[in-house]
């Protein structure tokens, strides 16, 4: 058991008690002698507090002892989480921009951000040419070949 | 009758069109099965929304192409880089490697091919045998036998995926909730959908496991270091094992596709599992005093058995609807998309359709067979491609298959969100596979739950009338009960989920 047991464990406490709020809120169309639509929620609500719980108090019973180890922060360091939730702005970014530009605008640029900076590409002449023919190629593939229809935003 | 299917299947799949498709599938399944980082499960969905165009058998033969690819393609890297492909791979690695180092490189990707298609065509005709047995039994059970047999389905795949039993529910029962957005079931009131009508039809489940499977891959792979590139010898070729070996494994062969075969078939164990019982098999035939010793059978051991599970896997997905691990549960996805659902009633409406995909998977064996033997220089250079590549490329890929799903961009941002979970639930040690299964699961849990007592007006008594629901439940109370036990609680040091 790693020390992140208890705050995953706290956090999931926390949200089956807000997800039960919306549960209690749902509309209580019932059939006579049947459950409703409220009744499969409660028994997940309820489930999932349980669990919960249950992690928290094995989490507390096995001590801190290990707790020391790299692995208490999920086996990565820092700097690698930092990475990592850039790397996740970067591809929500990347979304945004192809409902908004569409596909054929967003990708090119986005892909050459990705192979320069969160990738380490050092050549611009591999960077362009890999984030066109990416591109280039996956159009080719999917729009032309077999056109699957590819989003193409309100710009373009 | 089941000659005229066969017939009518066969005439299915005898078509250009169909056997393209298998050779692309085949392909680019070893593919992603030999290259270490990639999965077949991300080969299968990223491989998705090409078949949107397609007729349901081509898009099967496909995506059982990629499936069967995959499993079989996992032994090249695992026995020349000594890094399993794929998860169901890792057996192999132990003797493969070793025999790779001795200079019997060739022999044992030989091995490795034959005793893979050996499985899988084994595989086959238990399927073939024992699928319609299956699938006229099931289609007389009611809502109350389907729940119990859905809950015993997946408290199986919680309790093997996790390694640690709690998280393994835990995870189970996120994928549940989240499964709850959207209509309910049975009087389609709306629950969860914050005001948000594009919620209404709830969470994709096929752009949820796109995001699931493949972000959290990426964002590991895109912030690599760059030591992370595979060369080997590219003189590389393969052989067969000789006649006198052959007729020496084949008995250890036979047995180990059948445990494969067996593993497959209950849901939640799959590939690596059934992979190392066949290893255990190997090194038993090799008695004591061998047993240290790198052979041709420690690869044929647990190459046959994870072959095995391909067609195992299939039994309860075709007959019940019950996916056994997230490949077969991303086939399920795809045949719901091109309008059949899996179950008893599927051999009954399209007998021809399922004897075509019988068909297929014969074909795909032999196609598995051909392109990785004769091709293996080509799969070698693959393994050396850079990952500037690979990756950028499959996130793109990520972005067209979540909107090619519905046409609807709302489900790019399910994928987005369904990758962020991943890489969350990945972070802290809660494995993914439970989450997608209870998508795919959920909504005939809850719906078998809740007409079972519409039909009993109420009377809970329901669940334990007949005796298909009572034996299933109390395997499932039996299986959580072993698997509680057998992790001494809620711990397990060193357990890690298998991914494929």
């Amino acid at each position: 058991m790693k020390r992140s047991d208890r705050w995953v464990a706290v956090l999931l406490l926390a949200f089956s008690v807000w997800w039960g709020y919306h549960t209690a809120n749902l509309p209580s169309a019932t059939m006579a002698n049947a459950p409703g639509p409220r009744f499969f929620p409660w028994v997940l609500v309820g489930a999932l507090a349980l669990l919960s719980l249950l992690l928290l108090i094995t989490s507390l019973k096995t001590g801190a002892d290990e707790s020391r180890r790299p692995e208490a922060n999920g086996g990565i360091g820092r700097q690698k989480l930092k990475k990592h939730v850039a790397v996740f702005f970067i591809i929500f970014i990347y979304i945004v921009l192809v409902e908004n530009i569409g596909f054929r605008l967003a990708t090119f640029p986005i892909l050459l951000i990705i192979l320069r900076l969160v990738m380490g590409q050092k050549s611009w002449v591999v960077g362009i040419g890999t984030a066109a023919g990416i591109t280039m190629g996956i159009y080719l593939v999917f729009r032309v070949l077999l056109g699957v229809p590819l989003p193409s935003g309100n710009l373009w | 009758m089941v000659l005229d299917y066969l017939l009518a299947g066969m005439n299915l799949v005898t078509d250009v069109q169909v056997l393209a498709l298998i050779v692309l599938g085949v392909t680019v399944g070893i593919m992603f099965g030999s290259m270490p980082g990639l999965t077949y499960s991300m080969g299968i969905i990223l491989m998705l929304p090409l078949t949107f165009q397609l007729e349901s058998l081509p898009a099967v033969a496909l995506l059982l192409g990629v499936y069967i690819g995959g499993m079989t393609g996992g032994s090249v890297s695992a026995i020349l880089l000594g890094i399993p492909g794929t998860p169901s791979a890792a057996a192999t690695v132990l003797d493969g490697f070793q025999l790779t180092k001795r200079g019997d490189a060739a022999k044992a990707l030989g091995t490795a091919v034959f005793s893979s298609i050996l499985a899988g065509l084994l595989s086959l005709v238990v399927l073939v045998l024992v699928a319609p047995q299956i699938a006229r039994i099931a289609i007389k059970f009611g809502p109350a036998e389907i729940f119990a047999l859905v809950v015993f389905g997946f408290s199986t795949i919680c309790g093997v995926s996790a390694g640690n039993l709690l998280k393994g529910l835990i995870s189970g029962v996120i994928g549940l909730l989240v499964m709850t957005i959207g209509l309910d079931p049975v009087m389609g009131v709306p629950r969860y959908t914050f005001g948000m009508s594009r919620l209404m039809s709830g969470v994709d489940l096929l752009a949820a496991m796109i995001g699931m499977f493949a972000i959290p891959q990426i964002i590991a792979n895109f912030t690599a270091s760059d030591k992370e590139v595979y060369v080997v010898d590219q003189k590389v070729s393969a052989s067969f094992p000789s006649w006198s070996e052959i007729r020496r494994m084949l008995p250890l062969m036979i047995r180990c596709a059948l445990i494969g075969i067996g593993i497959g078939s209950i849901p939640g164990s799959g590939g690596p599992i059934a992979a190392f019982l066949g290893y255990d098999q190997a090194k038993r035939k090799q008695g004591a005093g061998g047993a240290d010793k790198p052979s041709l059978e420690g690869v044929a051991g647990p190459e046959a058995a994870n072959n095995g599970v391909t067609g195992g896997a299939l039994i309860p997905l075709l007959t019940l609807g019950i996916p056994g691990d997230p490949a077969t549960a991303i086939l399920l996805g795809a045949l719901v998309i091109h309008g059949l659902r899996p179950g008893p009633l599927l051999f009954k409406e399209y007998g021809d359709f399922v004897y075509g995909v019988f068909v297929a998977i014969f074909l795909i064996n032999l196609a598995t067979l051909l392109i990785q033997f004769f091709g293996i220089r080509l799969f070698v250079k693959i393994l050396g491609v850079q990952r500037y590549y690979l990756y950028p490329t499959i996130l793109v890929l990520c972005v067209v298959g979540a909107f090619a799903v519905n046409n609807n961009f709302f489900d790019v941002y399910v994928m987005f969100f369904a990758g962020v979970m991943g890489y969350l639930l990945q972070k802290y040690g809660f494995p993914t596979t439970p989450v997608i299964l209870a998508l795919v699961l959920g909504p005939t849990i809850e719906d078998g739950f809740r007409r079972a007592l519409i039909l009993s007006s109420g009377d809970l008594l329901v669940f334990v009338e007949s005796p298909v629901s009572i034996i299933f439940l109390s395997l499932t109370v039996l299986v959580l009960a072993k698997f509680y036990l057998s992790s001494g609680g809620s711990r397990q040091p060193g357990a890690r989920q298998p991914k494929a």
